[in-house]
């Protein structure tokens, strides 16, 4: 199962809300989505559910055309929206039912599946209640069981932590670990970088609809250009250690902090060592050089202008 | 599992997901219920102070027909708009929003449409049961019988069905807010005039009385004619909403193309077997003039239609002599004026063979003007459709898709039935009499076939104008043509 997203354009006026992306992922992989807002994160993902078309360009989804096909498609992904279901009539046995039948769930097995999916997101207590009066999080988990109604190999989900407490946030990320162990691709976009960095193995970043980086997390952690934090502690005082930074190439910044020195480097993994070498070079007793991890959110903002068209 | 408990699963598969969800949904709202309640009070208070207003009624012999009349009016009012309202709104708001998400399930669109409708009916159906009791009740007030009461509550229910449908339809077009608000204040308007239209038939009907003509042919003739053409109606709106939602990459013309061509075929049919039986050509005139007017609308679609196939209809083009048929039936602009022109023309040859097969149906003089206006609107449907075409590729590419198109054809249309007429009325200050004085004038205006001593006149150009528009536009139609080849493996 692979996931191709193909030279994807999606133009509302003159408006460029995708602007010639494209990207791929497969099974098993949770990819986060993460761009500003307007950056074209919810077009392209109503795009792979099959609900918008793109003005050019396609998506495959295990090399089935969401254009084309999006019949054949449809069975293949569970789309979370951003939107909550709010129907004023109906209860979530109801509305689970409802959708069910829509997927062609048939027969005996349409009750036996739609038990398992509430007792999975832990809605079994709460199926008679009426939609509109439940939480926030309890909605998301609704969204959440009716896009797995029909056992989709591809998850995408828009903003799913959004606007919940942080006891549902870690619900909701035990729920997406346990479904990624299942094998499911699952593309999620989300504000809260940290959680989905905890979460991903993948990243997809865009901004103003055209894609600025994409690929798995630890390569992009990797890409060369990146601004690295790199921790020192030697056997001498941090002030000497600081002065002979700050006279090195790629050094930006170096300061004591407590009985070690942090400085950020402008470079890749060769050039951080390249440093470690000059400093012994220089006859530095160095005990400890670490590389602090860059993480989604230092990802994000070094890439990111913050632009809205 | 018994099997009866079978039965009932089997039953419950069988159901469209849709009708469950929308009379759950009535069932549990209070929206339903509250609009049925009130209309059984407002009955009950009709009908109390028609009584009461009319105390002389024991002694009359026409107050069941009145009050019946009264009643009809009330229902149909509150069908002809909550019921079409309620239907189109709901479909409307599941399109616009992802809130129901109807549309990333493996749902097929016909059950979509076929769900509202048949919820929409059933609903009806339960307004209508819950005013039978009124209804049938001023069968003792007199002047009236209960077969009227039924036939014409048929009749109602027959116009309500075809109401709702018009009110999916436009909940299905993929337009934009401004333009589905346009499109619902036009179907309010016909839904007003179906109101007046049943009001009047059934008071005419109930004048002329039903019952005693149940059993003969001058009840099940025009009865069967008009059950024939509300099911037309209802069959192509249907189609026409399926094609609506279905993916731009499927072959959406090909339903409605088919639907339109058998019923075209069977109302041949039956118009030929009235018009035999009868001996009189109106039913050939009217099914003709019809049939037209809907060829005449496709045009206007056809030039809106995708231009270049997309690889999931160019797979299922066939190799063989099929082909040619699968030209005209697929989705795509040139196929689209390609069936349009030939059912056009397939029309009027139809009328001139029918007529010169029998001398009494050649007499009528209406059989003559059926051949003016089956003419006269195919050309000129050609002629707006292509020059809106021209105008579109040529002046408006920038600004346009193909998809709006029909609208550039629209205001063609506005203005060349609006605009030669004020110049031609300005003209004339003063000595303007009647439309034959500014004939000359109306020669861009489809409308105006029926003056007698401009026919030829307006044949003639709206002929030469088809053609230079068409030829105009001929590397489009030749383009197309060519492109229409089966997948190559």
């Amino acid at each position: 199962m692979k996931i191709e997203v193909v030279h994807l354009k999606k133009h509302f006026g003159k408006t460029r809300a995708v602007d010639d992306i494209s990207f791929t992922f497969a099974a098993g992989n949770v990819v986060g989505f993460v761009g500003p807002n307007g950056a074209g994160k919810t077009t392209t993902m109503r795009i792979l559910a099959t609900l918008e078309e793109p003005t050019e360009g396609d998506a495959l989804i295990d090399g089935i055309s969401v254009v084309e096909e999006p019949e054949r498609a449809r069975g293949l992904v569970g789309y979370v929206p951003d939107a909550l279901p709010t129907h004023r009539d109906m209860s979530v046995h109801d509305y689970l039912d409802f959708f069910a039948r829509a997927y062609a769930i048939k027969g005996a097995r349409r009750p036996q599946v739609i038990e398992g999916i509430e007792e999975f997101t832990n809605l079994a207590g709460i199926r008679g209640k009426m939609l509109y009066a439940l939480s926030k999080g309890m909605k998301q988990r609704v969204s959440l069981a009716r896009a797995l109604l029909h056992d989709p190999p591809v998850l995408i989900m828009d903003e799913p932590a959004a606007g919940l407490d942080p006891r549902a946030r870690v619900e909701l990320r035990e729920l997406l670990r346990v479904l990624a162990g299942q094998g499911k691709a699952i593309l999620i976009s989300s504000h809260i970088l940290t959680e989905l960095a905890e979460i991903c193995n993948g990243a997809v970043i865009i901004e103003q609809g055209k894609l600025l980086m994409a690929g798995a997390i630890s390569d992009l952690l990797s890409t060369d250009g990146l601004r690295r934090t790199v921790m020192i502690r030697s056997l001498e005082r941090p002030e000497d250690l600081v002065r002979d930074l700050l006279e090195m190439p790629h050094v930006e910044s170096a300061s004591p902090a407590g009985g070690e020195v942090v400085l950020e480097v402008n470079g890749s993994d060769e050039v951080c060592s390249e440093i470690l070498i000059a400093l012994v070079q220089r006859g530095h007793k160095i005990v400890e050089f670490k590389q602090l991890r860059a993480g989604l959110e230092d990802i994000f903002m070094n890439l990111t202008k913050g632009d809205v068209q | 599992m018994t099997s009866q408990g079978g039965v009932r699963s089997r039953l419950d598969d069988w159901l469209n997901p849709i009708v469950v969800k929308e009379l759950r949904q009535a069932v549990q709202g209070k929206f339903v219920a509250a609009a049925l309640l009130l209309l059984l009070i407002i009955q009950l208070a009709a009908l109390g102070i028609y009584i009461v207003s009319n105390g002389d009624f024991v002694g009359r012999y026409d107050a069941g027909r009145y009050a019946f009349m009264f009643l009809l009016a009330i229902l149909m009012a509150i069908c002809l708009i909550f019921v079409p309202a309620y239907t189109a709104i709901r479909l409307a708001f599941e399109r616009d929003t992802n809130v129901d998400l109807l549309f990333v399930t493996t749902i097929k669109p016909s059950a979509i449409v076929w769900g509202k409708l048949f919820a929409a009916l059933t609903i009806t159906v339960l307004i209508f049961s819950a005013c039978m009791p009124f209804m049938v009740f001023t069968y003792w007030l007199r002047g009236i019988d209960l077969p009227s009461i039924f036939v014409l509550m048929m009749a109602s229910f027959l116009v309500v069905a075809v109401a709702v449908q018009l009110a999916t339809f436009v909940a299905c077009l993929p337009a934009g807010r401004v333009l589905k608000i346009l499109l619902s204040l036009l179907a309010l308007i016909l839904f007003l005039q179906a109101f007046i239209a049943t009001l009047s038939w059934s008071y005419y009907s109930l004048t002329t009385g039903i019952g005693s003509r149940l059993g003969s042919w001058t009840f099940w003739g025009p009865a069967s004619a008009v059950i024939l053409i509300a099911v037309a109606v209802l069959g192509l709106l249907f189609s026409l909403s399926v094609a609506m939602i279905k993916p731009v990459s499927a072959n959406r013309a090909l339903p409605v193309r088919l639907f339109v061509t058998g019923i075209w075929l069977v109302s041949a049919i039956a118009s030929a077997v009235i018009a035999y039986v009868q001996r009189d050509n109106t039913a050939l005139s009217v099914w003709s003039v019809l049939s037209v007017l809907v060829f005449a609308g496709a045009f206007f679609v056809a030039v809106s239609e995708r231009e270049q196939l997309g690889p999931r209809v160019v797979r299922t083009i066939p190799w063989s002599g099929l082909r040619l048929p699968a030209f005209f039936l697929f989705s795509g602009g040139a196929s689209g004026v390609a069936w349009a022109a030939l059912m056009s023309l397939l029309t009027y040859l139809a009328v001139s063979f029918l007529a010169a097969s029998s001398t009494t149906l050649k007499a009528g003089g209406s059989i003559k003007q059926s051949q003016v206006w089956v003419g006269g609107l195919a050309m000129y449907g050609l002629a707006y459709s292509m020059s809106a075409l021209l105008a579109r590729r040529y002046l408006l590419a920038r600004w346009m898709g193909p998809k709006y198109t029909w609208l550039i054809a629209l205001v063609l249309l506005a203005a060349g039935c609006v605009i030669p007429f004020l110049i031609g009325y300005l003209v004339t200050f003063g000595s303007f009499n009647r439309a034959e004085d500014i004939g000359g004038w109306l020669v861009t205006n489809p409308f105006t076939l029926g003056i007698g001593s401009y026919q030829t006149t307006y044949l003639v150009f709206a002929g030469g104008w088809a053609l230079l528009a068409s030829l105009l536009n001929a590397d489009w139609l030749i383009e197309q043509i060519k492109a229409f080849r089966p997948h190559e493996t």
